[in-house]
C-alpha cells in the first residue's frame, strides 16, 4: 500500500517538475518553487490528496512526506553528481599550496573530504536551499567569467581581491580557490545537534556569533584547509559591514549569491530594457547599503555586466 | 465548434482583405501607368474592371462591418475609433463616383473613361474623387497590427494620425492644384481646341473659295498643304471633309485627308476630342495633356506610399524603442512583484521626458521596491490549476 503512495507522490513530482514554468529551473530551484506551493497551497493540498486520484487511503500529512521524501530523491540524484564532478574536475585544489607557501595540502584528501560535507550540506533540506545560487554559479560558469574580466581591468575589485586580501595568485587559481570556497558557503545553513543556523539567527551580534561557531566547526571537519578558507566560505554569508577589511573574496561571493538567488532562468532579454544582470546590479548599487552588498564591487560588476556572457 | 469555425472564416477574410489592400494600391498605379505608357486595350479593361470589382468588393465589406456594429449597438464606436470612416471614405464615394459611373459608361458604349478631360460639370467632380483613390493606402493601417513591433495600440493610433495628416495634406493640395486656373489641363485643352479651330476655319474658308472658283489644281494644293500640317502636328489623329460637303459640289475632293492608323485602340477614348470645324471633322489627341495630369496624380501617390513605408519601416522603430517600450517595461515592472527590468536609457537621447522618467523608475522606484520586498518570499510559479487533469 505505501509503495503504491509513494509511486504517486513521485508520479506527482514528476508532474509539478514536468510544468513549463519548473522545468527551467535548477534542481534545487524546483525543490524550492515545490515546497513554496506546498506551503501556500497546504489546505487546497489536503483536501484534494483525500480524493481518490490522489492519496485516499493515508492522512493528508503523511501524503504530503512521501511527497517531500520523493521530492529530495529527485533532487539528489541530480544535485549530488552535478557538485561531485565539480569537485572533480573543476576545481583544482593544489591552488591551496599556493596560496600557502609553508603548508604541504594533501590534494585528494581535500577532495575527498569537500565531497563528503558537500553531500552533508544537500542532505540537509535548509542547507540545500543555499545551493539554489552556487548550482547556477557553477553552471554559467560566472566566476571564470566575471574574474576573468576582473583580473584585464585591474581596477577596484581586482585590488580588493589581490592586494587587500594579499592572495598573490594568478587568474586562473583565483577563480579555482573562489569555486572552492563557494562549494563551502552553504556551511552555517547546516543543522547541527544542538545548534543554531543562520536562517533562525537574529540580530547581527548573533548572526556574527554563528558564522564564528561555524568557522571552527568546519575546520574540525575539514582539518586538511586552512582556517583562512574556511573564515572566508562562512563570511560569504555577511554582509559587507560585518567583515574585516581583508576578507574580499566574502564581499565578492556574498553579492554574487545574492544575484543567483533572484536569478530566473525563464527571464529572457527584454526589448527596450538592460540584461537581467546588469539590471540586477543597477539596482543593487541603490540598495547595497541595506542589502550589505561592497559598493566599490557591486559598482564594478554593474560596469561589467554586459560582457560577462 | 460554431466559434472556431466563425474566427477561421473571419481569419481567412481579413487575410483576403489584407492582401486586397495591396493589390488596390497596386491596380491604382497599373491603372495610371497603363495610360501615360499606352498599353494594350485589353489590359486597361482589365485594371478598370479590378479596379470596380476591388471597390465593389471594399464597399460590400464596409456595409458588412457597419449592419455587425448596429446589431452590436457599437456603430459609433466602429466609425470612430476603429478606422470605420476609413472604411467609408475608401469604399462607397469611390464605388458611387468613380468607378461605378465608369463601369455604367463601359457597360453601355464600351468606352472607359478617366474623367480626365470632360466638360460636363458632374465629371469634374468625379476626377476630384479619382485623386481621393489615395485615401485606399490608408487602409494600410489595418496592416499595422500585423507587424512585428506594432502590437502597441497607443503606436498604432499614433502612426495613424500621422499618416493621415500626411495623406490628406498630399490630397488637399492636388484639389487645391487641380483648380487652380493656371495650371488647369482643363484650360490647356480648351486653348488646344481653339487653336485647331481657328486654323482648320481658315483652310475651310479657302477651300470653299477654290471650289467656288472651281479651281481643281488650287483644290489639290490646299489639301496637300493640309496634309503636310496634319503630319507635322503628332495630335492630329484623323482629318476629313464632311460627306455632305463634298456631295454638294461638283469638284471631286478626298473624303479622308488623313488618318493615324489604329490610333481608337492606342489611345482611350476619353483622351481624344472630335471636332465639327465648318468642313471639317478633325480628330486630335490630348494624351499628353493627360500624361502631365496622370503624372501629377502618380507622383502624389508615390510621394504617399514612400512617406507612407517611411513611417512604418522607421518611425515605427524610434516609436517602440523610444517609447513603446520603455512604457511596457515600467508598467511591468510596477505591476509585477518579481520584474527588476531596467529600462536602457540611450546616451544620445537621456534628456528626453520619457527617460527622464525611466532614470526615475530605475534609480528611485526599483530600489524602493527592492527594499521594500526585502526578505520577502517570491510568488510561487506554480498554482492549483496546475494540478487540473492531473493523472497519478
Amino acid at each position: 500500500m505505501s509503495d503504491t503512495n509513494l509511486q504517486r507522490a513521485e508520479k506527482f513530482i514528476n508532474h509539478l517538475l514536468e510544468l513549463p514554468n519548473i522545468r527551467i529551473e535548477s534542481p534545487i530551484g524546483a525543490e524550492s518553487q515545490i515546497l513554496l506551493f506546498i506551503k501556500n497551497n497546504r489546505s487546497k493540498l489536503e483536501a484534494s490528496f483525500k480524493n481518490p486520484e490522489f492519496f485516499p487511503s493515508i492522512p493528508p500529512d503523511q501524503a504530503i512526506a512521501f511527497i517531500l521524501q520523493s521530492l529530495q530523491k529527485r533532487v539528489l540524484e541530480s544535485c549530488i553528481p552535478f557538485f561531485t564532478k565539480i569537485i572533480d574536475s573543476e576545481i583544482d585544489f593544489s591552488i591551496l599550496n599556493k596560496v600557502h607557501k609553508n603548508h604541504n595540502f594533501n590534494v585528494e584528501a581535500v577532495k575527498q573530504s569537500y565531497r563528503k560535507i558537500v553531500e552533508d550540506m544537500l542532505q540537509d533540506s535548509v542547507c540545500r536551499v543555499q545551493f539554489k545560487s552556487i548550482y547556477y554559479i557553477f553552471e554559467k560558469r560566472y566566476i571564470d567569467k566575471s574574474l576573468a574580466l576582473i583580473f584585464e581591468r585591474k581596477a577596484f575589485t581586482y585590488n580588493e581581491l589581490v592586494r587587500v586580501q594579499k592572495c598573490f595568485i594568478e587568474l586562473q587559481d583565483y577563480i579555482s580557490y573562489l569555486k572552492m570556497l563557494l562549494l563551502l558557503t552553504p556551511y552555517p545553513h547546516l543543522q547541527k545537534a544542538g545548534n543554531k543556523t543562520l536562517a533562525s539567527a537574529n540580530g547581527k551580534d548573533e548572526i556574527q556569533s554563528i558564522c564564528k561557531l561555524a568557522t571552527g566547526s568546519l575546520v574540525k571537519e575539514i582539518p586538511l584547509i586552512d582556517i583562512t578558507e574556511c573564515k572566508l566560505a562562512v563570511d560569504s554569508n555577511l554582509p559587507d559591514y560585518l567583515l574585516e577589511n581583508w576578507e574580499a573574496s566574502s564581499r565578492f561571493l556574498f553579492i554574487l549569491i545574492s544575484r543567483f538567488a533572484d536569478y530566473e532562468p525563464a527571464n529572457k532579454k527584454e526589448k527596450g530594457a538592460e540584461t537581467a544582470d546588469k539590471s540586477w546590479y543597477g539596482v543593487a548599487r541603490k540598495v547595497a547599503q541595506n542589502y550589505g552588498y561592497n559598493k566599490g564591487i557591486v559598482d564594478e560588476l554593474y560596469l561589467i555586466a554586459n560582457e560577462i556572457k | 465548434m460554431e466559434n472556431k469555425r466563425s474566427s477561421g472564416l473571419s481569419r481567412v477574410l481579413n487575410g483576403f482583405i489584407n492582401i486586397l489592400i495591396f493589390v488596390s494600391i497596386l491596380q491604382i498605379i497599373l491603372d495610371d501607368l497603363s495610360v501615360v505608357l499606352m498599353w494594350d486595350q485589353k489590359y486597361k479593361t482589365y485594371l478598370f474592371l479590378a479596379g470596380f470589382a476591388i471597390d465593389c468588393i471594399f464597399s460590400i465589406e464596409f456595409i458588412t462591418r457597419t449592419i455587425i456594429s448596429i446589431k452590436n449597438s457599437s456603430f459609433a464606436n466602429y466609425f470612430f475609433y476603429e478606422n470605420g470612416w476609413i472604411d467609408f471614405i475608401c469604399s462607397i464615394p469611390l464605388l458611387l463616383f468613380s468607378s461605378g459611373p465608369s463601369f455604367i459608361t463601359y457597360m453601355t458604349s464600351g468606352i472607359i473613361l478617366t474623367n480626365i478631360f470632360s466638360s460636363v460639370k458632374i465629371m469634374r467632380i468625379v476626377r476630384t474623387i479619382r485623386i481621393s483613390r489615395i485615401l485606399r493606402i490608408l487602409r494600410v493601417f489595418k496592416l499595422l497590427k500585423n507587424l512585428q513591433n506594432a502590437n502597441s495600440k497607443m503606436l498604432q493610433n499614433h502612426l495613424k494620425t500621422i499618416m493621415i495628416i500626411c495623406i490628406f495634406s498630399i490630397i488637399i493640395s492636388l484639389f487645391i492644384y487641380s483648380y487652380i486656373p493656371v495650371f488647369s489641363v482643363q484650360n490647356a485643352v480648351e486653348a488646344r481646341t481653339q487653336t485647331y479651330t481657328s486654323i482648320f476655319l481658315a483652310y475651310s474658308n479657302q477651300l470653299l473659295l477654290a471650289i467656288d472658283r472651281k479651281d481643281n489644281r488650287a483644290v489639290d494644293e490646299l489639301v496637300k498643304n493640309i496634309r503636310i500640317l496634319c503630319f507635322a502636328d503628332k495630335n492630329i489623329l484623323k482629318l476629313e471633309i464632311k460627306p455632305d460637303f463634298i456631295n454638294n459640289n461638283d469638284i471631286k475632293v478626298q473624303n479622308s485627308i488623313y488618318k493615324v492608323k489604329d490610333y481608337e485602340d492606342q489611345i482611350l477614348r476619353s483622351h481624344y476630342l472630335d471636332e465639327n470645324i465648318s468642313s471639317f471633322n478633325l480628330s486630335y489627341s490630348v494624351q499628353d495633356l493627360a500624361n502631365i495630369q496622370i503624372g501629377i496624380n502618380l507622383l502624389c501617390l508615390f510621394a504617399v506610399i514612400l512617406a507612407s513605408s517611411a513611417y512604418i519601416l522607421y518611425y515605427l522603430k524610434i516609436f517602440v524603442t523610444r517609447i513603446s517600450d520603455i512604457i511596457y517595461i515600467i508598467f511591468k515592472g510596477i505591476k509585477h512583484k518579481d520584474y527588476y527590468y531596467q529600462v536602457k536609457i540611450p546616451e544620445h537621447y537621456k534628456d528626453e521626458e520619457i527617460f527622464e522618467f525611466a532614470k526615475f523608475y530605475n534609480n528611485v522606484y526599483l530600489p524602493a521596491k527592492k527594499k521594500m520586498y526585502k526578505g520577502k518570499e517570491k510568488d510561487s510559479k506554480i498554482t492549483i490549476d496546475d494540478l487540473l487533469n492531473m493523472d497519478i
